[in-house]
Formats: structure tokens, sequence, C-alpha cells
């Protein structure tokens, strides 16, 4: 190994534990961070990187709609009259925009309950790499199998993903190869593939480009998987990257894998995801090298990635802002929220701006500090709300409809919280009191630290915990009388907002 | 992008509110925004605006602006092409899309100048690079982090510019507003723009005490300090802005609705802003362009047109100019899909009561094509540095490092 950089860590501690469940997964729960803490690094980034020693609970969902064949969908439109038929299409739209919704929720799920909290980070990491819109694509059973592709190949072979995401009907649509034909190529995916899959930009030329995607003319999809289609193929000599040959799309993404580029570029992608950006050219090359010798198998690089004392670094922790789906997922583990709102967590992460499934554009989302300007904070702040106040709701509710029926309801600010709770996506409560009281502390004083220790991977200031006192003695009383058993749920649930209300909830 | 603005840079920028931490300063920055006498932005001539439209996924120029006398313009559409019947004339070799009836009848009456094959030397038909270059006003072999609006309010918004002196409708921040002083906030819905404390009397003010800047070595950590003390600052701004301005058109659910009927609402409200920035999505039109591309440029004509309707009727059409802009246009043949991929240089739009209206640069040689492709005949900064010279009054060159030749654009 070359860089002292990418050498292994020889200490381990639970920061390091956490910063790595953080990164690897996303945070909690308590038990796993402290199962990882207590073993060897190798062991800690084994458990994670070679996940598939972890059970998982495979399969679609069924509320994933099949996709109908054109027999299909003439059978069942024979002998309806044009309004009809407009309504049934309709229909359809309607089951399907309803399907995809729910994937969401379903995919956050994943994300808060899987035993391979990797896999699920690998499979964020690639829907942003391999990004394709369900506003385009339409399809939720399309949307779920480039998903499932994601995710059996997360911590795969990279070359065998670029080739099953190439051929999904999913990226056959968004990128329009499916309508690529001999005579007039559509150069869509074959720009994207190497602009923003494979090699980046500078690594290849207008002609490779016009080239390749004459070489894809072919690849397309019936209504639900890959079809090769030779009348729309064009078998005649290409040039690509300085090679001639009849090539087709196979040829086009051998020659891509054999540049050093395509190691480089994903090795920094990921490094830039999981660690921080702009990383030093030593640890892009050791990763690149590494993938290269293991022709693109991703495992041995991530354990590298993971194992590495740069990892663990000042550069590295509690430098990054986290993404949508890792703040409210992580929140849900910080509140130790065993049934959170899955469905509302997936509208908090759309106003926060990763709405799932529909990336903004192909090259995905940014990242870290794009995920910030003052909407987005504020919108950030707004939200852990919703979930905090779901307990007070419900009371207020209760209370409203005993006391005032037909009158005022819940707070205005309530109300309007994204993540403001309904009765069908909040099956179970959350108890302020009973969670904060099982952080153990006697006075207000620890408190604050024990709250700090709990969600924040970075200290408090002095005037910081001085406000947060000061929010938190309404709710627990002055040191000398507390009484647990007079904890007030709604100034508890204002201090703890205060706290989520930060720049260092942020961070992870 | 690693755009880290420093904090020395902003608090300079900012000075007379102090830190967001000092509580006093800042309260009595917010009374003095609520009693109206709010110090105006330095170099905010006659309270000048102006809005910058981005057209995402690239334009095609052509179905924009037909070339409608010229043979091979049909023959390299066949389908997609536009009919004579259907187009807007406006000389004998160049008509506009029938769409684009609402921006046509803005440009008879006086107020739009049409600039046609707009680009770059060495044009990148990628998206996100040819976007950064419009963003920075880099060369396309030149990398900048800072975009030139940023860089305007660098150097030309000195002392008192706050925050929403840049202000763009959406989620996101555009990389054009990225500069040293860190101005310019981004939101969709002025309505949704805040921190919305509970019952909890003190809890506003606790909130922008626990937030204060501060002096951690962690970069990450004080720039989102730095942003939310920005968004403390402009949202309450906003709020009185969008108050003055009556409910009417600020409730708007986000992404619901026409951004220009915010911006006008804003405006209407007093919002101390110089530079509005609107984006729309959608004109990557690689298959299937006919219908697609017609209704995206019905939608922007329609919007444009309802706008400088607003603002006439609340008497601010004289303050402010709008400009229309694309990453690249579209290539000259169209694709099997009945589509375009991604090609050069496509017209830009400068839209208002105070711009010279009419044609300006030489149309498109479909005849004389490098590799497929449209020449440029105008280089896009030579359009930033008529806005920023002919509107804002300022010297373009601290700007655009460079000199660029200008366009009579504005009167």
């Amino acid at each position: 190994m070359a860089t002292p950089l990418l050498k292994p860590i020889d200490s381990w501690s639970a920061a390091n534990a956490r910063h790595l469940l953080n990164r690897a997964g996303f945070g909690g729960p308590s038990e796993r961070l402290t199962k990882i803490a207590a073993m060897t690094p190798e062991e800690a980034v084994s458990f994670l990187v070679d996940f598939t020693a972890q059970p998982t609970d495979a399969g679609a969902p069924e509320f994933v709609v099949a996709v109908r064949s054109p027999e299909e969908v003439r059978r069942e439109m024979e002998g309806l009259s044009v309004e009809e038929r407009r309504a049934k299409a309709n229909e359809y739209q309607q089951e399907e925009r309803a399907a995809i919704q729910k994937l969401k929720g379903w995919w956050l799920e994943r994300m808060h309950t899987t035993e391979r909290p990797l896999e699920e980070k690998l499979t964020l990491f690639w829907h942003g790499h391999f990004a394709t819109s369900a506003q385009k694509v339409k399809s939720s059973w399309h949307t779920h199998q480039l998903n499932d592709v994601f995710r059996r190949n997360a911590a795969g072979n990279f070359k065998q993903l670029t080739i099953d995401v190439g051929q999904s009907p999913s990226m056959l649509r968004y990128l329009d190869n499916n309508r690529s034909t001999k005579k007039h190529p559509n150069e869509n995916w074959a720009r994207e593939l190497m602009e923003l899959f494979t090699l980046g930009q500078g690594q290849y030329t207008e002609d490779d480009i016009k080239e390749s995607a004459r070489a894809f003319t072919g690849w397309t999809a019936d209504h639900q998987k890959f079809a090769y289609r030779f009348d729309y193929h064009d078998g005649g000599p290409k040039t690509f990257m300085g090679k001639t040959g009849n090539f087709d799309g196979w040829d086009v993404i051998n020659i891509i894998f054999e540049q050093p580029a395509a190691s480089r570029f994903i090795a920094a992608k990921l490094w830039k995801y999981f660690a921080y950006d702009d990383p030093e050219k030593e640890i892009v090359e050791g990763l690149a090298q590494t993938l290269r010798e293991n022709n693109y198998e991703l495992r041995p690089m991530l354990r590298q990635m993971f194992a590495s004392r740069a990892f663990y670094g000042d550069k590295a922790v509690a430098r990054q802002v986290k993404s949508p789906a890792q703040f409210v997922v992580q929140l849900a583990f910080d509140m130790r929220y065993e049934n959170p709102p899955y469905v509302a967590m997936a509208r908090a992460c759309q106003s926060l701006g990763q709405d799932l499934f529909f990336p903004p554009n192909v090259k995905g989302w940014d990242g870290n500090l794009a995920w910030v300007n003052a909407n987005a904070m504020l919108t950030r702040y707004n939200l852990p709300q919703g979930l905090l106040a779901a307990n007070v709701v419900k009371d207020a509710r209760m209370e409203t409809t005993a006391k005032k029926p037909g009158g005022e309801s819940m707070e205005p600010a309530m109300q309007d919280t994204m993540m403001s709770p309904k009765t069908d996506d909040m099956p179970e409560r959350w108890d302020a009191r009973e969670f904060l009281l099982s952080l153990g502390f006697n006075t207000p004083n620890e408190c604050v630290t024990k709250l700090a220790e709990h969600f924040l991977c970075v200290p408090l200031t002095d005037a910081q915990r001085a406000e947060l006192l000061a929010a938190l003695e309404p709710a627990l009383g002055p040191d000398q009388s507390m009484n647990r058993k007079n904890v007030n749920p709604k100034n508890l649930f204002a201090a703890m907002h205060l706290l989520l209300s930060t720049a260092e909830y942020q961070l992870c | 992008m690693n755009v880290i603005i420093s904090r020395r840079g902003f608090l300079k920028g900012a000075a007379m509110f102090s830190s967001i931490g000092l509580a006093p300063a800042f309260l009595a920055h917010t009374a003095e925004s609520v009693s109206g006498d709010a110090a105006p932005i330095a170099g905010f001539k006659d309270g000048r605006i102006l809005v910058v439209v981005q057209l995402g996924g690239g334009n095609d120029g052509l179905n924009t602006l037909v070339p409608c006398s010229d043979d091979s313009y049909y023959r390299a559409r066949p389908t997609i092409g536009l009919k004579k019947d259907r187009l807007i004339r406006i000389n004998d070799d160049l008509a506009a899309n029938d769409k684009l009836a609402d921006l046509m009848k803005l440009y008879d009456n006086g107020q739009v100048a049409i600039v046609q094959g707009v680009g770059y030397p060495n044009p990148d038909r990628s998206h996100f690079r040819s976007m950064e270059i419009w963003h920075t006003a880099s060369d396309s072999d030149e990398f900048l982090s800072r975009g030139w609006i940023g860089r305007y309010f660098d150097n030309c918004c000195s002392g008192s510019a706050r925050p929403q002196a840049g202000v763009a409708l959406g989620k996101e921040r555009p990389q054009a507003f990225d500069g040293e002083k860190g101005i310019g906030v981004a939101f969709e819905d002025p309505a949704a723009f805040g921190w919305k404390p509970g019952k909890a009397t003190d809890t506003a003010e606790r909130f922008e005490k626990i937030n204060a800047e501060g002096s951690s070595k962690n970069d990450t950590l004080e720039f989102l300090r730095h942003t939310t003390s920005n968004a403390i600052m402009s949202s309450y701004e906003v709020k009185e802005a969008a108050q003055r301005a009556g409910a009417a058109n600020t409730g708007q659910r986000p992404g619901a609705k026409d951004p220009l009927q915010t911006v006008a609402a804003l405006i209407r409200g007093d919002l101390q802003t110089r530079i509005y920035y609107v984006s729309t999505s959608g004109f990557d039109t690689h298959a299937n362009q006919a219908g697609t591309h017609d209704s995206l440029l019905e939608r922007f004509a329609q919007s444009l047109g309802r706008f400088q309707q607003t603002l006439e009727a609340d008497g601010h059409a004289d303050r402010v100019v709008t400009m229309v802009f694309s990453e690249f246009g579209r290539r000259v043949e169209q694709n099997a899909s009945g589509g375009t991929d991604h090609g050069t240089a496509a017209p830009m739009f400068v839209v208002g009561k105070n711009v010279k209206a009419g044609i300006y640069g030489s149309a498109p040689n479909l005849t004389d094509l490098d590799d497929g492709d449209l020449k440029y005949g105008v280089d896009f900064r030579s359009v930033y540095s008529s806005v920023l010279k002919d509107w804002f009054e300022v010297a373009p060159e601290k700007i655009l490092k460079k000199e660029f030749s200008r366009i009579p654009l504005i009167a």
C-alpha cells in the first residue's frame, strides 16, 4: 500500500464505530453501535461490508403493479368507447403514481429496519449515480426493478452493474435508448454513460459519443425487460476510443472498462459519498488500483476504504451534511422511534430536496454542501417538530374532539409542518417523556449533556448549552426539585426541537 | 462544488447587523425593516431589478425561432420542423413558434430584444458543464467556482447588501449566486420560508441564539451556521414583503404555480432584491419533442406575458428587465425518436419596458455547420456585459474579467 492515508486504522473507539455506522449506514440503533464498538476494526468493517452474512427480506412489495403486456392492454380496452379508454388509462396512471409513492416509504422502511445497512446505503448511492426519474419512467414496476438491480449489485461488480443498468427498462426509457435506431441514433444514453456513469468529462470525445450511440442501437426494452432488436442495430464498423470494429453495446462497455479512468472516476465518487469531497490523489489512485486488480469487484475497495486511517481522520468525521434520506432515517434511530411514519418521512425527504425515485436530473443529487441553502436549512429545522409532536398532536386531537367538537384543532404550526402526522401514517405512539427518561440523568444539566451526546457528533458551545438548559427548565424544574413524573411533554418537545434546529444536528 | 463562503467576507458585508448572535443588534435590525426605513442597497440605482430565467435542459433554438425560408431546416427536420402556416412571421426569413404568441405580443409592443445565435467558443454539450459555464461566465476550458451574479454582488453591492439582494425561486441556490459575501437565498414559497416554533414564547429568540455563528474549525459547521444566519435574516424580510404585497399571490404551493407571479408579488412588497432567479426544466427533448417543446414554450411565454402585465398594473414595469437563457440549443438534425440531441447556439431573450426591441445577431447558418452543429455568433457574455453596463451601470470588466463587445439592448 503506497499511501499512509489508506493504511488500516490500528485503534478503535466508540466514536470510530459511530462514524462508521453513520457513513456506511444511517446511524443507530444503539445496540448495533454497542456491538460494533466492541469489535476489532477489521471485524467491524467486515460486519458492514460482507453484509450477505446478515439476513434480509428480499422480494418485491405487493403493491408494485406488474407491467401489462400490449396484448393485455388491448384485451382490457376492447369494446370500450373513447371516453372509457381514457378513463381506464387514467386509472392505470393513478395506480402507478400511488404505487411509486408507496415505494418511497417502503424503501425508507428498509433503510431503517435492514440488518444490512451498507447494502441500503449503497443502493441509495447507485440511485443517485445511475439516476433515472419516475417522472419520465412512470412505472412502479420498472422503478422497483432498477432499485432491485442496485441492491443486488450494491457491493458486487461495477462493470456488471453498469450493464444491468444499461439494460433496465427504466434506464432505456429514461435516456431514450429504446427509441434509438440505426438511421438516427439517439445519443442520450451514450453520452451520460461516459460523462456521468463511468469515465467523467474530458476522457472521451464527441466522436466517441456519436460512435458509441451507434453501437448501442438495438438495446431496447419490451414491456417488462431488456430486448435486443437487431432491426434497430447498426452493425457497421465504428471507431471508439481508438479501436475500430463492428462494435455493439457490450463491446463499448468492455472498452470503457479498459480505461484506467473508469476505476478512478468511481473510486473518487464513492470516497466523496462515504468520506469527504476532494479526496487526495493518492487515495483515489490507491482505491482505483484495488478496483482494477479485482476486475471492478467493489468489496475489496470498500473494505480498504472503511478500514483506512483517512476515513476516520479530521477531514472526514462530522464534516458531512446529512442527505435528506440520512436525516429522516437517522432521526428515527436517534428518537428510538420503532415504527415511524415512513410515508410522512418520504414527504419530508422530498421537501428537503431528495425526492426518492425523482432525482432532479440524470446527474442525481450533488450531495453534501449542495443540500445547504437558506430554504433547506429552515425546512430541516421545521421538520422534526412533526415527529416530536406526534404524541402531543394525538393528545391535542383527543382533547379537541373531547372538549371542543368542531372547534379549532391543533396548533397551526403543527398542521403545516410537512411531517405533520396523519393517523394512517402513525401506527404507533412515540412518547417523548419515556424516551427522555430512558437516556438516564439526574439533573437538567446532565440531561443536556445526555441529549447532546445522543444526538450530535460535535460538542455544543457553552452558550448553546445555556440556551438548552433554559429551555429545558420549564419541563424539568430546577436541579434541586426535579421530579421525573412531572415532566411536561410540551416544554420537553420545545427543548428537543431547539436541539434539532441546530447546524450541529445536520452533520454526520 | 466546494464553495465555502468566508465568514469574514460575510460579516464585512453585513457589518451593520453585527452577528446574528448579538440579539439586540439583530432585533434592532428587524424593527428597522418593519418600520420601512431599511437602508437601500448600495448601487441599487432607481431600484432596478434583473430577473434571470433559465430554460433548463437545452432549449431547441431552431424550433423557437424558425429560419422559415431555409429549405435545409425542413430537410433536417422532416417531422418536427414547424410548418410555415403555424408560425408567427417576424421577417422574410425568420418566424417565431406560434406558441410564443404572448411573447411576440410583447415584441410588437417594443418590449423584447431577441439575440440570435448565442453561445461560446468550443461549446460543451454536457448539461452540467455547459450550465456551469453559463453560471460562472467562464471560458469553456476555464473552471471558476464563483458565479457571475455572485461576483456582481461582491464588486458592486458593498456595505449594506443583505442576503436577499439575490433571490432564487426554487429548491436550489444557483451557482451563479456563489460569491464571497454569500449573498443570495433560495426558497420556493415565501409563506413557508421561516422557522416555525411551537407555542413556547421564548423559543424564536433561543433559536437565533443557539444558531449564532461561531469560530469552530469545522468548515462545514461554519458554512451551515452562516447559511442559517442568512436564512433567519432573510426569512423575516421576505415574510414582511409578502405581507405588504398581499396574501393573494404569495401563499402558493411550492412549484405548483407560476414562480414569476411570486417574483412580481415580492417586487410589489418592496423586498430589497436586485436579482431574481427563476428556473424551469424539461427542455431536454431527446424524444417526442413536438408536443412537449410546444407546451414548454407556451407556458414560458404565457408566464412572461402575465409577469409583464402584473408589473405594469403594479407600476413596476419600468424597474424590471428579464433575461432568458438556456445552456445550449439542440442539434440541427432530428433523431429517430422525433427528438433532438444536445447542440450549441440558441437565441436569448431580453424583455422589459426599457429594452430596445428588435432582432440582434445574425440568423444561424444551416449550411455552414460545425459537425452538424450551429456556429455561435454572439458570446453570451456580451449579453451579460450589456445588461451589467446598461441596466446596472457597472463596469462589466470587473465582473466578467474580460471585455466583451456590447449590444445596445437597453434604452
